[in-house]
């Protein structure tokens, strides 16, 4: 019996023993994720490639930059908009500081944008084998259309405008161009480049693109428009050589657009707006309900009156339209509660315009009537193709001045809320008029352009802030 | 008679007899015995009993053991001498839970603290770690306030980390429970949080230890830098049997609430601040309203409607008993809590079975099992414009929330942007500038139209068996399941501003899941030899995993309001989808300790734990840490142990390494790519940098103190002096922007801190006569912190967050900001210091731009901003102190918490002077009207927010004295209550945070708006709800 009741004891220690040293069971505890995938494996196959890609605008869609706030914050600063309460001291000027969050936050998603196509170049390298040739090519100038845009809106942000100095040496933005490997290397504390620098490398840029990139990716409802192509960076090249003042080659890429066919006027200045697809659509973000920036920062919430409805229109661009004829005004403007909206943005999910043919003409006008010496009947008829397809009046100036005027008016009217409001004015040597209850920004005011943010000055001995804050 | 003395003195005698403890009769064994007047002792036996021999003049016997009272007993003629000793300090020989085993407080070196349950259970809060507060030395609690089961700050021994969690790790029976911090994932799990610790229920609680030094924590490893908290549950009691009823109720009402302007206030002000801009062209824009049609001008205090007096009814109902073979405790309770929020709520239905079974006397099993599910009707509180004490201090007191041709007969926006309060007749642009910064909810029908509901449940498990092969060993074996989830449901209306008229109704449906297995095996020796010798041995193995999933629904457009649910063919958006997330982790444990206690006298004891985490760098997953801990009881020795006044005095150290690993966010260590679609494209993008060199914050912790009984064990008092060392913290280390590093940070080991501090405990019986008895018991907690290192390639810039910065050489969240200058009296302008203290900087508010006092333009920025040197929003001192008072049958408890050396930025009062057109704080009444006129608030601007921007001038001592409890209970007098048939019967009334001794302007003192998982920034005070004020009546009757 006691012998029994011995070996009971025993034999349960026995046990517990043995379960106790051979319990080791990491295996089954420690889990490798499934939310995620690693680097390597994202660029397995040429189909991983593919998705790959398509996350640089998944990252171009971020929602303080290119998800719609970049475009806001270069109109919220002009004349075409009542100064919004929302955004602060945004679209007041001389009370911003170096620590205003919005400044800072588009900061850092322009380079988060350049971050994932910089990285995307770096794993595409050592991934070259999986995907063939051309496709290689095509990515590489998605990567460098999607980091030229960027830099396009840093350069014209936080750097006073190209002319600004003679030959554009004043300071522009660091130029980030290779992924970084640690990210605490001091090799990340990189000066700010200046304006040329950063205007030549967004020329490189698109240029390598203009030949990489496709003309289309057979997907017209989507891709086509959402995804950058051979036109996409032409328009935009056609844009960068007029804020240089470049007009010849604005001319150059603009015709280029034109004459590929392939782009053209909408009836309703309406239709690019609501068809996101349709035929003057050259390049946007694309939104779905579901990714779109959400219910704070979308453009559509906004400039919505019935949604978030922060951004009116102010009086004054009203009164530069003529409400009986001008469709921009008919079927682009609403009045809501004693105030004027855009209908640009009608939904959450709008997509962000960032190039449309009718910038293009635009641009071609500009670029004519500056290089002509006197009235240039090309340019006078370009904006009124502008002008006719919203049934305003036509144009007949007699004199360059004014034609360049009525010119950079029609810009105003055209692409209002499309984010260059405040480009239009600095690249052509204005300043901001007063408006509302702003006082007037002379050309050349340290508060035209963005602080840059505190959190990387205190970081990056090398950068050097923008005077006055 | 002399003859025959002598003859007997000549012989010796053989006295036997047994030691038994007073408490339940059981022998004592080791306890000394000693003839009074001489040398010769022994020590009982393990069934208590003693042989000595003796002279034939002794005449008594002295018996003691440490932590009962002496005591001295005459030999009789018999030679048997039987003793009951009275434990002197209760404490001394409670056995405490450690780690993986019990102890008796006497022999442990480590700092460890012990709260009663009884002391928390009495207390009308939603989660234990709230009525912890002031109740120990070296824990601070802060709660965030009114909101029901919002979660609570738990700070050990200051601020352990900057970037990763500070709470403690949480153990319960025995078992790790959960560490997941708020079971809500919609608005960031910022909207209504939910405390995963109010799913405990405090009355199932017997006892609560604190683990606060490496020596008392290391068997917790790589979890146990910022101290680990003990929760052992009520067990049956072989022997009884009893059936305890308890029934609270209670009613609460906020205990502060801010002054605001009223409507005739409002008006004269606002009307002021659109003049003072544009003159008289602006005319009249606050104007009275009869929004509610009630043929008079509306006037609405909001504090009215947003709060409320809150009832809850708490009634639960325990059994406990069992015998020999058994033992069980079972309880039940139902909570109905009705907050002081309008439409918060909280019920909340437990059920809880302990059984243990001892078929053999060397084997034991016994399985705890939980059951929890509350119903949490949460409501939005601070940092969104729909919370309450948001909407609720901004709206204007002259519009009315009724609106008879309302949606509902509420004052609510139809046109334009829908789902706003209606602001009447007030005029709220010009210049086509609104005068309105943020849009103000009402917010009566924004808690009415919609739901933000949380269904959180949780289950425990464990059971365990214990085997004693041989005597002194114990085998145990333990496996625990710990399974929560929270079904999360919130429904936005159409008629409400925000996701629901933008999405024409919105029902977002978030089902989360945290599963938990945990199996322990670990075995302690207990051998001792030779009498004097006692060994302790443990060692054992652990294994953790944890897997939580969430799962997301949507659905939008609905066919009329009247569909709230997610119900088929009620609504037509689809294209929002499903969402969702898988993480999981393990952590694979071995871990030892030797102790060794000489004489009862000297206490060594050395312990290690390995752990490997898998979050960690696959090369780094594994830490050893180690403790070594060392105790005398001084009063042992001769030249103390007849010391009068010194009854007990037990010095001890330790010194060990722990680590943190609380909230390091899932696979850190990995550069991940994941899902990042692109509207309707598919893609990859990268999620985040991952460090492959990722391992634990390691906690270098020492610590030397004492414990002393004194004069008769009327006094006790417990010291310690504590440091640690903190190196490798994990940070989310800021990366330069423009690097693009995906959150522009990345989770690294990089920079130190240090945290040295006192703690004193002083318990006193100050009276104790037949009737009457009063007992103090004082704590004081006093620390400092320095930040030692941090980012050296970000040239070790600060890390800053909102004002408060981790900066080398500095406490952690000193405070940086510009200097408050005051008002220029002779323009109302709003003055700053520039960097120097001297220069000042003034707002012109025509220009918009700064100037200097010669009127030359400036500016104000970084530059200008300042360290404030010591301050921080950290308590540096803080404490407690409860007195109990009894008479006959009546008990009188008054429990004072107390903090202070913290700074408060004020944010609830900066934001409500603001010069956009909503209500302000009554205190712009003081605004600059006239030339020469001295204040401290600026001339009115309309939409002019420099004026009231982050500064010095909203900065505030923090310091209070809260009387938390005053509770006088009455214990029914046994003779009636056995007629009634009841063991004992006891009524009670209490008053929760009866009132706050304060300097402190805002609501609150105690403010918690950066709630658990932040350090930095904690002191900032932005419209927190404010703490209840709470009277309850309490019922409690025992069989």
């Amino acid at each position: 019996m006691i012998k029994k009741y011995f070996n009971t004891k025993i034999g349960f220690g026995l046990v517990c023993g043995i379960l106790v040293l051979t319990s080791s069971c990491q295996k089954e505890i420690f889990e490798d994720p499934i939310n995620s995938l690693s680097p390597q494996a994202a660029f397995e196959t040429a189909e991983r490639v593919e998705k790959s890609a398509i996350g640089m605008y998944n990252a171009l869609q971020n929602a303080n930059f290119f998800g719609g706030r970049v475009l806001i914050y270069a109109d919220i600063r002009a004349t075409d908009v009542n100064p919004p309460t929302y955004f602060g001291s945004l679209p007041q000027f001389t009370s911003v500081t170096s620590s205003e969050t919005n400044t800072q936050l588009a900061w850092q998603g322009a380079y988060a944008s350049i971050g994932e196509a910089n990285l995307f170049m770096k794993n595409l390298e050592a991934a070259k084998n999986v995907v063939s040739a051309n496709k290689a090519e095509q990515y590489i100038g998605e990567a460098k259309f999607i980091r030229a845009l960027c830099y396009f809106y840093l350069v014209n942000l936080w750097a006073q405008p190209y002319k600004f100095t003679a030959n554009a040496t004043h300071l522009g933005v660091p130029l980030v161009l290779k992924s970084v490997e640690d990210p605490f290397s001091a090799e990340n504390q990189l000066p700010r480049a200046t304006v040329a620098e950063v205007y030549t490398q967004i020329e490189n840029d698109l240029l390598a693109a203009e030949n990489q990139l496709p003309n289309d990716y057979g997907d017209p409802s989507f891709s086509d428009i959402t995804r950058a192509t051979k036109a996409a960076a032409r328009a935009l090249l056609a844009r960068v050589y007029l804020y240089k003042g470049d007009y010849t080659k604005a001319i150059t890429f603009a015709d280029k657009v034109i004459t590929a066919n392939k782009y053209g006027l909408n009836d309703d200045p309406a239709t690019t707006f609501k068809t996101y697809n349709s035929k003057e659509s050259i390049f946007s973000i694309g939104m779905s309900v579901s990714d779109n920036p959400n219910t704070n920062n979308a453009l559509g919430q906004h400039y919505g009156a019935t949604k978030r409805g922060d951004i009116n229109i102010s009086a004054e661009y009203i009164g530069l339209l003529d409400q009986t004829k001008d469709l921009r005004f008919k079927n682009l403007v609403q009045q809501v509660a004693g105030s004027y909206w855009t209908l640009k943005y009608p939904a959450t999910e709008s997509w962000v315009p960032v190039l449309r043919y009718a910038e293009i003409l635009l641009i071609k006008a500009e670029a004519l009537a500056y290089l002509a010496t006197t009235v240039d009947p090309n340019a006078v008829a370009l904006v009124n193709v502008i002008r006719g397809r919203s049934l305003a009046d036509i144009i007949a100036p007699t004199t360059k001045a004014d034609l360049i005027e009525l010119i950079l008016k029609e810009r105003r009217l055209e692409l209002a809320f499309e984010g260059q409001g405040i480009f239009d004015f600095l690249r052509t040597g204005r300043g901001i008029p007063a408006h509302s209850i702003i006082a007037e920004q002379p050309y050349g005011s340290d508060y035209v352009i963005l602080p840059i943010p505190l959190y990387d000055l205190q970081k990056n001995p090398k950068l050097v802030p923008n005077k006055g804050y | 008679m002399v003859a025959h003395a002598l003859l007997l003195s000549a012989q010796q005698r053989t006295i036997t007899g047994r030691v038994t403890t007073s408490e339940d009769g059981k022998p004592f064994p080791g306890a000394s015995v000693r003839v009074v007047g001489s040398t010769a002792g022994v020590q009982t036996d393990a069934q208590g009993q003693f042989t000595l021999v003796v002279n034939a003049e002794a005449k008594s016997l002295e018996f003691y053991a440490i932590g009962y009272v002496r005591q001295t007993k005459a030999i009789n003629a018999s030679g048997v001498v039987n003793v009951a000793l009275e434990s002197d300090v209760k404490s001394l020989t409670e056995v405490m839970v450690v780690g993986y085993g019990t102890k008796a407080v006497k022999d442990f070196n480590g700092a460890i603290s012990k709260v009663k349950g009884t002391d928390i259970a009495s207390q009308p809060v939603e989660s234990f770690d709230k009525a912890l507060s002031g109740k120990t030395a070296g824990v601070q609690i802060s709660s965030t306030g009114g909101t029901l089961a919002d979660g609570v700050s738990i700070r050990i021994r200051g601020v352990n980390s900057i970037s990763t969690s500070s709470l403690p790790l949480v153990v319960i029976d025995g078992i790790p429970a959960n560490s997941r911090e708020n079971l809500n994932v919609l608005n960031g799990g910022n909207g209504t949080r939910f405390d995963p610790l109010a799913l405990i229920n405090t009355a199932d609680i017997e006892s609560i230890e604190i683990l606060k030094d490496a020596g008392a924590s290391v068997l917790y490893g790589s979890r146990a830098a910022n101290g680990v908290i003990l929760v052992t549950t009520k067990k049956g009691k072989a022997g009884t049997s009893h059936v305890s009823i308890n029934s609270k109720n209670s009613f609460a009402t906020a205990s502060n609430l801010p002054n605001l302007t009223n409507g005739d206030q409002f008006n004269l002000i606002n009307n002021e601040k659109a003049f003072n801009r544009y003159g008289a062209a602006v005319g009249t824009i606050a104007k009275d309203s009869d929004v509610n049609k009630d043929g008079i001008p509306d006037r609405t205090d909001w504090n009215d409607y947003v709060f409320r007096t809150g009832k809850t009814s708490d009634n639960s109902l325990a059994i406990s008993g069992g015998s020999e073979k058994a033992t069980y405790y079972a309880s039940l309770r139902y909570a109905d809590q009705n907050g002081i929020l309008y439409g918060n709520k909280l019920q909340t239905g437990s059920v809880r079975a302990n059984v243990e079974v001892r078929p053999v006397n060397w084997l034991k099993s016994g399985i705890e099992l939980s059951y929890t599910k509350t119903r949490n009707v949460g409501v939005l509180t601070d940092g969104y414009l729909a919370g309450l004490s948001v909407s609720g201090y901004n709206a204007a007191p002259t519009v009315s929330p009724f609106n008879p041709d309302g949606p509902k007969g509420y004052n609510l926006t139809t046109t334009g942007v829908v789902g706003y309060l209606g602001l009447g007749n007030n005029i709220t642009s010009y210049q086509g500038v609104s005068f309105i910064g943020n849009r103000v909810y009402n917010p009566l029908p924004t808690v009415d139209f919609q739901r933000n509901q949380n269904t959180p449940e949780n289950i425990t498990g464990n059971i365990y068996l214990e085997v004693q092969p041989i005597s002194g060993l114990k085998l145990t074996s333990k496996f625990g399941i710990d399974n929560q989830s929270n079904f999360e449901d919130q429904y936005s209306h159409p008629q409400i501003a925000g996701l629901g008229a933008t999405f024409n109704g919105l029902v977002q449906d978030v089902h989360l899941t945290v599963n938990q297995w945990v199996w322990q095996n670990y075995l302690n020796y207990d051998k001792t030899i030779a009498g004097q010798h006692r060994i302790s041995i443990g060692a054992g193995t652990e294994y953790q995993y944890t897997r939580q999933r969430s799962m997301y629904t949507y659905a939008a457009d609905f066919a009329d309001p009247f569909f709230n649910e997610i119900i088929s063919g009620t609504f037509a958006a689809t294209d929002l989808g499903s969402d969702g997330n898988i993480i999981s982790n393990g952590l694979e444990s071995y871990f030892g300790r030797l102790s060794y206690i000489y004489n009862d006298r000297y206490f060594v004891e050395g312990a290690v734990r390995s752990d490997a985490f898998s979050e960690f760098g696959i090369d780094k997953r594994w830490g050893t840490f180690p403790s070594v801990s060392l105790g005398w009881i001084a009063s042992q020795e001769g030249f103390l142990k007849d010391s009068k006044y010194i009854n007990y005095l037990k010095i001890r150290g330790s010194y060990g390494k722990v680590g943190n690993s609380r909230g390091v966010p899932s696979y850190a260590s990995l550069t991940l790519y994941g899902g990042a679609n692109y509207a309707s494209l598919n893609g990859f993008g990268s999620a985040q940098v991952g460090n492959p060199g990722l391992h634990w914050e390691t906690s270098k912790k020492f610590n030397i103190g004492f414990d002393a009984n004194m004069i008769t064990s009327r006094i006790g008092l417990t010291v310690d002096y504590f440091n640690t060392n903190i190196s490798g913290l994990i940070l989310a280390a800021p990366v330069l922007h423009t690097a693009g590093v995906p959150g522009s940070s990345v989770v690294t080991n990089i920079g130190s801190m240090k945290n040295s501090g006192i703690e004193i405990t002083l318990n006193t019986t100050n009276i104790k006569k037949e009737n009457f008895s009063w007992t103090s018991s004082l704590n004081f907690t006093g620390i400092r912190n320095r930040v030692t290192g941090l980012v050296a390639s970000n040239n070790n810039a600060d890390i800053v967050s909102s004002s408060t910065v981790a900066s080398i050489g500095r406490a952690l969240g000193t405070y940086k900001m510009i200097q408050w200058a005051g008002v220029d009296p002779a323009t109302g302008y709003p003055m700053w210091y520039a960097a120097d203290g001297k220069t000042k900087k003034i707002w012109n508010q025509q220009t918009q731009k700064y100037m200097l006092e010669n009127g030359t333009t400036t500016s104000l920025g970084a530059a200008d901003q300042v360290y404030l040197e010591g301050k921080t929003g950290v308590p540096k001192w803080y404490g407690g102190f409860d007195n109990t008072f009894t008479y006959k049958n009546w008990d009188l408890g008054l429990s004072m918490v107390y903090q202070g050396g913290n700074y408060l930025y004020n944010t609830t009062y900066s934001s409500m002077m603001t010069n956009t057109f909503q209500n302000n704080d009554a205190r712009i009444l003081e605004r600059w009207t006239a030339p020469g006129q001295i204040t401290n608030v600026p001339r009115l601007y309309m939409l002019d927010q420099t004026a009231n921007q982050t500064s010095t001038r909203f900065l505030e001592k923090g310091d209070f004295l809260r009387m938390r409890t005053i509770s006088l209970g009455y214990k029914l007098e046994d003779r009636w209550v056995k007629k009634m048939g009841f063991g004992n019967i006891r009524v009670s009334g209490q008053v929760y945070n009866a009132f706050i001794i304060t300097g402190y302007s805002g609501i609150d003192p105690e403010v918690n708006y950066n709630r658990n998982n932040s350090n930095l920034a904690v002191g900032f005070d932005n419209r927190g709800i404010p703490q209840p004020r709470t009277y309850t009546i309490n019922l409690s009757a025992t069989l």
